[in-house]
């Protein structure tokens, strides 16, 4: 991505952030965010996590497709630990990539 | 009350809320120092990283974005943060309508870096304070950029073998994000499964990363019809 690209990408993601997070300010009456639409706002980050892991995941590495099923399930036994994010992060990486040197 | 004594005490409520605020900082670092590592090795510019944080302090988005650089346009990727971060239109809402009577330049202020973790520190200590919010905000604001800057600085000096190593490290962080509270309750696996399900289809029949908005967007909307009320649940 140039340059200029990514000024424009954090540009846009900002304005797209700010703007409802300030448009209420303007409404100090509560707006009327109804009982489906709020539960579907606070499910919409649990669900953009589920599609950005699966089905990408599994074609992690094409050339050796099961690091990146391996790495997942470990990451994955971490987080179910509740291990921080960053050691699961970590831990995988390590794990992946001595699988490199290794095989 | 004179005016001396209003800036006293709006001082010593923003005080107050910046200090309830250091336990959640704490948390929010490690997941900070994550974003910048995993941003440099995406590609980004040290200056790009950190300014993302500054401008957007909204971390599932910027962690989402660095998993998706090269990969999507930039019109696809700003949708994708749209939708994500579309919630804090609804915490921002609940803020603004038991705020005390502030002036609309203050509050402004105040929506700048509303965020999952200030929104939860407000609703639960019943404040209507203005300023205890801008204190918390300051507290969580600071220490995202201050682990975004970290986490750039580790990047820099990892070498290049272990670089080949990050692919699988998105999806550790991202796992790490979903799966805890995946745990809580069962609709919310039926909601990943359904959401995973539904982008495995659809990536068949157009663009991956367009996919991944329709299936979230998908997804959640369904999950309205199966899922139970949850409490305010923490990043």
């Amino acid at each position: 991505m140039s340059r200029s690209d990514v000024y424009l990408l954090i540009v846009g993601m900002a304005a797209v952030t700010y703007i409802p997070r300030a448009l209420p300010a303007f409404f100090t009456d509560r707006l009327k965010v109804g009982g489906r639409l709020e539960k579907f706002l606070s499910l919409l980050p649990y669900a953009a996590m589920s599609a950005l892991i699966f089905p990408g995941v599994f074609s992690v590495d094409a050339e050796h497709p099961l690091f990146g099923i391996a790495g997942a399930l470990a990451a994955s036994l971490l987080a179910l630990k509740r291990c921080p994010l960053i050691v699961c992060v970590l831990a995988v990486v390590a794990a992946n990539y001595a699988l490199y040197v290794l095989i | 009350m004179s005016r001396a004594n209003k800036c006293a005490v709006g001082k010593s409520a923003f005080a107050e809320g910046f200090a309830s605020a250091l336990p959640v900082c704490l948390g929010l670092i490690p997941i900070g120092i994550s974003y910048g590592l995993l941003a440099m090795q995406a590609g980004l510019g040290r200056l790009e990283t950190v300014l993302m944080s500054a401008l957007v302090m909204a971390g599932s988005s910027q962690l989402m974005v660095v998993g998706m650089v090269g990969k999507a346009a930039v019109f696809t990727m700003v949708t994708a943060v749209f939708f994500v971060n579309l919630r804090h239109l609804v915490m921002s809402s609940a803020v603004m309508s038991r705020m005390e009577p502030t002036p609309l330049g203050k509050r402004l202020l105040c929506a700048f870096a509303l965020c999952d973790e200030s929104f939860a520190l407000f609703s639960m200590s019943g404040s209507s304070s203005a300023d205890k919010l801008l204190g918390a905000n300051t507290a969580l604001y600071g220490t995202w950029v201050a682990a975004s800057v970290i986490g750039v600085a580790i990047g820099q000096f990892l070498p290049e073998a272990l670089a080949k190593s990050f692919g699988v490290a998105f999806y550790a962080a991202f796992l790490s994000l979903l799966l805890p509270n995946v745990r809580r309750s069962r609709s919310t696996v039926a909601l990943v499964l359904l959401t995973a399900v539904l982008n495995t289809g659809l990536q068949l029949v157009i663009p991956a990363s367009w996919a991944v908005i329709l299936s979230m967007v998908l997804g959640a909307a369904i999950g309205t019809f199966f899922a139970e009320d949850s409490k305010n649940e923490q990043k």
